[in-house]
């Protein structure tokens, strides 16, 4: 989830047009009518209307969010951590995950436990290597369409189904770096 | 390194109360009908059903179930469309027409990355259309879904029977649940099949007589329904799932 505002006439050309919407939402709004307007063109997200030019997002990085917190649970119980101080998390270029949303949706979600606990995320480069001809390169020489760029941000192997090597035009490619979220790290107290 | 992704697969699964795999060892065997009419024919039975197909490379279920204009809504995560009374996931909304070559990686991944996400409601059964044989996302599926059943799929000929051994015997030695083997598109009235799936201790689930009305019911569930092999199905359901 994340909320942004809007101004009046942002909000009447661009955001009512495409939504309509219930209310169902709690927390502050930001004001960003940028990132609004990124993200109603490149995804098909429900939105909830907060008030007149507030709305919310509920996105699938609040999926991996509660993915993330339930793992630093886990771990935190079974390391017999007293506090988590940091969990340091990584997301490949490939998923183009929104740090913002992330990070939001990491902040409303985490227990009462993970109070205290910094939430630190990194991207890294997204790296392919053929298998038909050794080629390696960058993801982000790619210049993908809008469905396209969506399609892959939900589930990342489907590039295959759009990517092809630039050198010999295999799809036998592999996904050497930079793939999806990772949990790097998580740094905590032990219980004495 | 630790992927998050795995812990919430069970939380995503837990309002579903029966999980259903149907699997063969070898393609060609009408698998993909008999997952896509099992889940309608449950449907009808007033029963809420999920279908998600897992034949990433090679989806027909959508094909089968004329699921046109379908797409998954992104709502904290995934949430599949009902096409036909049924919660529909597949690869599919993603992927479009174009060719998917996945190696067993790739395979893992997406399957992670699909039960991580999709949130199924509350759902009586959820049937899932599996890829052939005993790769990735059979392994996968075995390890990371709790209460999984295997429903298999053979035909009469021998040749697909010495793969249902396979994977039969796989099942078995990971003491993963087979509620049974169904022969499908039978066109003899030998009871080989039947004789060999009781003696590895198998319950054979019936027979399903090869129909040629089912080319032209595929993308219309009515149609579909009134089939032979939909009849079939039906009395499989009624007397092995639902009652149960």
């Amino acid at each position: 989830m994340a909320l942004f505002t809007t101004k009046k006439e942002t909000w009447q050309t661009k955001v009512q047009p495409i939504y309509k919407g219930g209310i169902d939402c709690f927390s502050r709004a930001s004001s960003q009518s940028s990132k609004l307007i990124h993200h109603l063109s490149r995804r098909n997200a429900a939105i909830c209307l907060i008030d007149a030019y507030t709305v919310c997002f509920f996105m699938h990085e609040w999926a991996l969010a509660e993915a993330v917190i339930a793992t630093t649970v886990q771990i935190a119980e079974k390391e017999g951590l007293k506090e988590v101080k940091e969990v340091t998390i990584k997301i490949g270029e490939l998923q183009q995950i929104e740090r913002d949303i992330l990070q939001f949706a990491l902040s409303q979600l985490k227990p009462a436990n993970l109070k205290n606990t910094k939430f630190r995320i990194t991207q890294a480069k997204t790296q392919l290597k053929c298998r038909a001809c050794g080629n390696t390169w960058l993801f982000q020489e790619h210049k993908l369409d809008k469905n396209t760029a969506e399609a892959i941000h939900f589930i990342p192997e489907v590039a295959h189904a759009y990517i092809k090597c630039p050198k010999c035009n295999s799809p036998d490619f592999e996904i050497t770096k930079g793939r999806g979220i990772w949990i790097e790290n998580i740094k905590g107290l032990r219980q004495t | 390194m630790i992927d998050p992704r795995t812990t919430i697969i069970d939380k995503r699964l837990k309002k579903i109360s029966k999980i259903i795999a149907v699997s063969s060892g070898k393609g060609g065997v009408g698998k993909s009908l008999i997952a896509t009419t099992l889940a309608l024919a449950l449907a009808k039975k007033n029963c809420k059903v999920g279908l998600f197909d897992l034949d990433f490379t090679s989806p027909s279920t959508h094909i089968i179930l004329g699921a046109k204009d379908a797409q998954p809504k992104e709502e904290k995560g995934i949430i599949p469309p009902i096409v036909k009374g049924i919660e529909y996931m597949s690869l599919i909304y993603y992927t479009g027409d174009h060719a998917t070559p996945l190696r067993g990686a790739d395979v893992s991944n997406a399957l992670i990355e699909l039960l991580s996400l999709t949130r199924w409601n509350e759902l009586d059964f959820l049937v899932i259309d599996m890829p052939p044989g005993i790769g990735d996302a059979v392994l996968d599926l075995i390890r990371l879904v709790k209460n999984l059943e295997f429903l298999i799929v053979t035909t009469s000929s021998q040749l697909a029977f010495e793969t249902v051994k396979k994977l039969t015997s796989l099942l078995q030695d990971l003491k993963v649940p087979i509620i049974g083997v169904v022969e499908n598109m039978k066109m003899n009235e030998t009871k080989k099949i039947k004789q060999q799936t009781e003696k590895l201790g198998i319950t054979f689930l019936g027979e399903i007589p090869y129909d040629p009305n089912v080319e032209a019911a595929i993308g219309d569930e009515t149609k579909l329904l009134e089939t032979t092999l939909a009849q079939k199905i039906k009395e499989i359901a009624t007397n092995n799932l639902i009652h149960n």
